[in-house]
C-alpha cells in the first residue's frame, strides 16, 4: 500500500481528471510528493503505472519504441509511452520540459481529444483505451527560460499545483517515512522551511521534503544529527561557498 | 596620564569629556552645574565634533564585513524570514530596511569574529522584527532624549536577546558565546569608548545577561531601578506588551538617573546603536503611517473606543458624545479641557513636563553650529557615502544587486562637471517663443511664494491640530506614547525649497523629446527664478558604470547668465541611463543644501539601463533603492516620464513608489506639464 498525505483537493481532482480522461499536469517544486502522489493514484484507481524519468537526451524514439536488432533481424520494441497506451496504463512523465522538443510534438495528439499515438515507422496509430491517463511533471521555478513549458502543451492538461506541505503536515510525513520521532522531524522541517526562504535568492530551491527525509533517516541509523544534515541539507543545495557557509550557520541556529 | 575612571559625577564626566574632544567647557557657555545643561553640552560636544575615537576608520582590521556580507545576508534572510540588505556603517544600526554594521571589527583577527557579526546583525534585525522600533510615538521620544534612548537601547536588546534564543536553541548558544567576547563588551557612548572599570552600580544590572564577565548583580540600593526594569522586561510574554513595558520602564529609568544626576548608561559593541532620526527620515514610513491613521478603519475604530471609555469615566454616556457634538468638536472640546485646562492656547508648551521636550526642541532649532544635529550629518559622517570634493575621476557610489541582496561597493562613479556650452542665443530664442507660458508660469509661482497656510503638527501653535490629537489620542489608547506635536501655526511665506531638476539625456531623448524637455527647462528656469528658491538644473546619462555624466547646467550657487543660458540651450544626447547613480549624486547634491525640504523632480523617456546588465530587475530595483536611500537624506523625488510603454507605470511604481511619478505618454504638453508638476510638489 503506497503511503500518501492528500494535502488538499489533489485526490478528487485527479480522480475526476482520469474520469473525463483528461491529461493531467502536476506542478511543484522537485521532491514535494508528485511522483508518490502518481503512485498513490494508480493504486487507487488501480491501473498500471509507467513512470518515464525525462532527462535532456530523452528523445521521441526513447518513449515509443524503436526496431531493435536481435538474432540477425531487425524487431520493434515498444517504448514506454507505447506501451503504457496498449495496456491501458498511467504514463507518467517526470520533468518533461528536461526533454528534447520531439518528445513534446508525440504528446499533442494524444492529449487532446484524439487520443491517439502515432507510430510512423511502423506505420500504425494507436487509439487510446478508456484508461489510458496522461500525466506529466513540471516544475516551474527550476527551468531556465529557455526550458519553459510551452503554452501550447500547458493548455492542453488539467493542472494540479504542488507546494511544500504545511509544517505540522510536513513533519508528520517525514516522521512517517524515516520512521523518526516527532521532535527531530519538527527540527528538520523547521531548517527546510529557512532554506525555502532563499528560493530564488542565492538557491534556485529550497530544501526538499525528500531530503528532509533523507537526513532524517541518516540520523535515525545513527549518525550525528549534522553530520547528517550536512551531508543532505547542506552539500545538496548548492556549490557556491558562501551559501553554503549561510547553511552551516542555520544549522547550528536552528539545532543549538 | 592615569588610567581613566569612571566619572563619579556629570559634572566630572562633562569637563573629562570635554577635555577629550578638546573644549573648554566655558566657551560652550553652559553652565555645568546644572546637569540637564551639561548633558546637554556633553551631547553637543559628542555629535558637533568629529568623532575622533572611531573604533574603525574603514580600514581592515579584524574580520572585514565584506567577507562575510553575503553569507550572512543570506543566514539572515532564512532566520528572519525577510530579506534585509547590508551596508557598512559603524557602530551598527537599522534605519527601518537596511541593516548597518561596521566594515571591519576591531583587531585583532579571532574566529569568533563572524560570530560576533551575526549576533550583530541579528540584534538589529529583531528590533525590526520583534517590533519594539515600529512606532513613530517611540522614536520621537527616544530621539528627544539620549539617556532615555540608552536606556531604552539596552532593554529592547534585553529583549530582542530573549526573543531570539527562545526561537532557536543556537541562537541562544551563540549569544551566550558573544556575551564572552572581550570585543562584544567594549562600551561606547554613542561614539565615544568609555572604561567599565568604575561604572556606576547604578548601570550594572542592565548589563546582566547580556555580557559575562565582571559583576554585573549589583545589589546596593542604586541598583535597584535597573534591576526592576531588567526584571520587567524578562517578564514580558507578549509582543503587544513589550513597546509599552520597554519604554515605561525606560522612563522611569531615565528619571532614576536623573536624580542620581548621572548620564546615560553605555551600550555594549555589539548592541550597536539605536538611529531613530534615520528611521524618523524615511518619510514613505512616515507617510503611510498618517495615510492609515487618516484612512483605515482600525484608528477609527480606536479612536471611537478611546471616545467611549474616555466618556464613560468623564461623565459622557456610553454610547458616545453627547448632544450632537460631532465627533471632532467632541475632540477639540475634551481635548482643550484635558490636556491644555481652561487657560489661553499655548500653555500646554510652558507646563513644566513640556519644558525640557521644548528646549531641546530650542537648543537643536538654534543651534549656531554649521555641523548641527540632523539625521544628514551624522549619515555623511558615519556611512561611506563617498565624500564630494576633489575627485577628478568622478565620485563612487555603491550599487544594490537584488540577486545577491547586497550592495557592490563603488560600482560606478559619477563625473560632475559643467555640461558642454553652445551658442547663446538658443535660449533666448525659446524665452521668446514661450512668452505666454512662461508670464503664466511666473504667476503661478509668485503666488506659491505667498501662499499662506496652516502649518500641522507644530510643538506650538495658535489652534489645535486635530488630526494629530486623534492620532495621538490612538496612541494613548493603545499605550503608546502619544505624539506631543498637536498645535498648527499659521505662515505667511513659504519656507523655502530646495529644488534639484534632472534631465534625461540618453541616446534615446534625440529628436523630438530632448527638444521638448529643452523648451519645458527654459520655462521652468524662468519660473524659479522669480521663485528665488534655492535650484539647480542638470543632465544625467553615462557610458557604462565608470563614466556615470552629471552634466551642470545651473549650479545651486550659480546665478543665472550668459553661461547658464548657454549651456541650457545646447542640450546633447547620447549614451545610457545609470538611473541609481544619478539619484544617489542628486539626493547627495540636494542634501548638501540648508533647506530641510528637498525636491528632486527627475524627466526621463525610459527605463533604468546601460550595459554590462544593469537593467531590467537589476536597474530597477537598484533605482529604487536609490530613491529609498534619498529619502533617508530627506530628498523628496518625482518622476515625470515620457515612455509610453504599458509596463511603464508598474516599474516607474516600483522604483519612485506609488503616486510619485507622473506618465506623459504623449510628449507634447511637456513643456506645460512640468512647471504644474513642479508646483505640486512645492506646494
Ligand atoms: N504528501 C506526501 N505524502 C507522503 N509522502 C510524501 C508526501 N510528500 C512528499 N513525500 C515524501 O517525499 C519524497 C519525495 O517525493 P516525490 O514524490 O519523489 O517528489 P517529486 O516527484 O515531487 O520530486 C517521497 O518519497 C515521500 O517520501
Ligand atoms: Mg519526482
Amino acid at each position: 500500500m503506497v503511503y500518501y498525505r492528500p494535502i488538499g483537493q489533489e485526490t478528487a481532482l485527479f480522480e475526476t481528471a482520469a474520469s473525463h480522461k483528461l491529461p493531467v499536469l502536476l506542478k511543484g517544486p522537485t521532491g514535494c510528493g508528485k511522483t508518490r502522489f502518481v503512485r498513490f493514484m494508480a493504486q487507487r484507481l488501480n491501473r498500471p503505472l509507467i513512470t518515464v524519468a525525462c532527462q535532456e537526451d530523452l528523445s521521441a524514439a526513447d518513449i515509443t519504441g524503436r526496431f531493435v536488432l536481435e538474432k540477425g533481424s531487425t524487431i520493434w520494441r515498444d517504448g514506454p509511452l507505447t506501451r503504457a497506451v496498449r495496456q491501458g496504463a498511467i504514463c507518467y512523465l517526470d520533468e518533461v520540459v528536461e526533454a528534447r522538443a520531439d518528445v513534446l510534438t508525440v504528446l499533442h495528439p494524444l492529449s487532446d481529444d484524439r487520443r491517439i499515438l502515432p507510430l510512423e515507422r511502423l506505420g500504425e496509430e494507436l487509439t487510446c483505451p478508456d484508461d489510458f491517463l496522461l500525466v506529466i511533471s513540471y516544475n516551474p521555478g527550476y527551468q531556465s527560460v529557455v526550458r519553459e513549458l510551452k503554452e501550447s502543451t500547458r493548455q492542453r492538461f488539467v493542472s494540479i499545483s504542488f507546494h511544500y506541505p504545511p509544517p505540522e503536515v510536513e513533519a508528520e510525513i517525514v516522521a512517517r517515512e524515516a520512521g523518526c520521532d516527532a521532535d527531530l522531524a519538527k527540527t528538520l522541517v523547521e531548517l527546510g522551511h529557512a532554506t525555502r526562504r532563499l528560493r530564488s535568492h542565492g538557491l534556485r530551491e529550497g530544501a526538499s521534503t525528500r531530503l528532509l527525509i533523507y537526513a532524517a533517516t541518516l540520523t535515525v541509523s545513527g549518525l550525528p544529527l549534522k553530520t547528517a544534515c550536512q551531508a543532505t541539507i547542506v552539500d545538496s543545495l548548492t556549490d557556491d561557498s558562501d551559501i553554503l557557509q549561510a547553511l552551516r550557520d542555520l544549522i547550528h541556529s536552528v539545532m543549538g | 596620564m592615569p588610567a581613566p575612571t569612571w566619572p563619579p559625577d556629570p559634572k566630572e564626566a562633562f569637563k573629562l569629556t570635554a577635555r577629550e574632544y578638546g573644549v573648554d567647557p566655558a566657551d560652550l557657555g553652559m553652565d555645568p552645574d546644572d546637569d540637564q545643561q551639561a548633558e546637554q553640552a556633553i551631547l553637543a560636544a559628542f555629535l558637533f565634533k568629529n568623532p575622533g575615537r572611531q573604533l574603525t576608520t574603514g580600514e581592515k582590521v579584524g574580520l572585514g564585513l565584506d567577507e562575510t556580507r553575503r553569507s550572512m545576508a543570506a543566514w539572515l534572510a532564512m532566520v528572519t524570514g525577510r530579506r534585509f540588505p547590508i551596508a557598512p556603517s559603524d557602530p551598527a544600526a537599522t534605519d527601518g530596511n537596511v541593516i548597518f554594521l561596521p566594515q571591519a571589527l576591531p583587531p585583532p583577527l579571532e574566529h569568533t569574529d563572524s560570530l560576533l557579526f551575526r549576533a550583530m546583525a541579528l540584534l538589529q534585525a529583531g528590533f525590526l522584527q520583534h517590533g519594539v522600533l515600529n512606532s513613530q510615538a517611540v522614536l520621537r521620544s527616544i530621539y528627544d532624549d539620549w539617556v532615555l534612548r540608552s536606556c531604552f537601547h539596552l532593554l529592547a536588546a534585553r529583549y530582542v536577546v530573549g526573543r531570539w534564543s527562545a526561537a532557536y536553541p543556537g541562537i541562544a548558544r551563540d549569544f551566550r558565546a558573544t556575551a564572552i567576547l572581550d570585543k562584544a563588551a567594549i562600551m561606547r557612548v554613542n561614539l565615544t569608548v568609555v572604561p567599565t572599570q568604575g561604572m556606576p552600580a547604578a548601570f550594572k544590572p542592565l548589563y546582566k545577561g547580556l555580557l559575562a564577565g565582571e559583576n554585573w548583580r549589583e545589589a546596593g540600593p542604586e541598583a535597584a531601578a535597573a534591576q526592576r526594569a531588567v526584571a520587567a522586561v524578562d517578564a514580558i510574554t507578549r509582543q503587544q506588551a513589550a513597546i509599552p513595558v520597554i519604554l515605561g520602564q525606560a522612563r522611569r529609568l531615565r528619571e532614576a538617573y536623573r536624580r542620581m544626576h548621572l548620564g546615560p548608561p553605555p551600550a555594549p559593541y555589539f548592541t550597536g546603536i539605536l538611529r531613530p532620526e534615520w528611521m524618523l527620515a524615511l518619510r514613505a514610513h512616515d507617510q503611510a503611517a498618517e495615510d492609515a491613521w487618516k484612512q483605515g478603519p482600525t484608528p477609527l475604530r480606536q479612536l471611537r473606543a478611546a471616545v467611549a471609555t474616555q466618556g464613560h469615566s468623564g461623565g459622557l454616556s456610553r454610547k458616545g458624545p453627547r448632544g450632537g457634538l460631532g465627533l471632532r468638536q467632541f475632540i477639540k472640546k475634551k481635548v482643550r479641557r484635558t490636556l491644555q485646562g481652561p487657560g489661553e492656547p499655548g500653555e500646554l508648551a510652558r507646563s513644566p513636563a513640556y519644558g525640557e521636550l521644548r528646549d531641546q526642541y530650542r537648543s537643536r532649532q538654534h543651534s549656531p553650529s554649521p555641523g548641527s544635529w540632523t539625521p544628514e550629518a551624522s549619515w555623511q559622517e558615519l556611512v561611506d557615502i563617498p565624500p564630494a570634493a576633489g575627485h577628478e575621476d568622478g565620485v563612487p557610489y555603491d550599487e544594490w544587486d537584488p540577486s545577491s541582496g547586497t550592495y557592490r561597493l563603488a560600482a560606478c562613479r559619477v563625473l560632475d562637471r559643467p555640461a558642454q556650452a553652445g551658442p547663446a542665443d538658443s535660449y533666448h530664442r525659446l524665452v521668446q517663443a514661450n512668452r505666454g507660458p512662461i508670464t503664466q508660469v511666473r504667476r503661478a509661482f509668485q503666488a506659491l511664494r505667498q501662499e499662506e497656510r496652516w502649518l500641522h503638527g507644530r510643538p506650538e501653535g495658535s489652534d489645535i491640530d486635530i488630526d494629530r490629537v486623534i492620532a495621538s489620542f490612538c496612541d494613548v489608547h493603545s499605550g503608546m506614547e502619544p505624539d506631543r506635536n498637536i498645535y498648527m501655526s499659521f505662515q505667511r511665506e513659504r519656507e523655502q525649497v530646495a529644488i534639484l531638476v534632472m534631465v534625461d539625456l540618453s541616446g534615446s531623448t534625440v529628436g523630438r523629446v530632448i527638444h521638448l524637455e529643452q523648451e519645458a527647462l527654459v520655462i521652468l528656469a524662468e519660473g524659479l527664478r522669480t521663485l528665488g528658491f534655492p535650484h539647480a538644473f542638470y543632465g544625467f546619462h553615462n557610458h557604462g558604470p565608470r563614466a556615470c555624466q552629471m552634466e551642470r547646467i545651473k549650479g545651486f550657487d550659480e546665478q543665472y547668465g550668459e553661461p547658464v543660458f548657454k549651456r541650457m540651450g545646447n542640450l546633447q544626447p547620447g549614451g545610457a541611463t545609470r538611473l541609481g547613480a544619478f539619484i544617489r549624486h542628486g539626493a547627495h547634491l540636494l542634501s548638501q543644501q540648508p533647506q530641510s525640504r528637498r525636491i528632486m523632480l527627475v524627466l526621463s523617456d525610459g527605463r533604468p539601463e546601460d550595459r554590462d546588465g544593469y537593467r531590467g530587475r537589476q536597474g530597477i530595483e537598484d533605482s529604487a533603492m536609490a530613491v529609498h536611500e534619498a529619502q533617508r537624506l530627506g530628498v523628496h523625488i518625482h518622476c515625470t516620464s515620457l515612455d509610453p510603454s504599458t509596463g511603464a507605470p508598474e516599474y516607474l511604481g516600483r522604483i519612485f513608489g506609488r503616486g510619485r511619478f507622473l506618465v506623459l505618454p504623449d510628449v507634447d504638453p511637456l513643456p506645460r506639464k512640468l512647471p504644474q508638476v513642479l508646483r505640486g510638489l512645492i506646494r
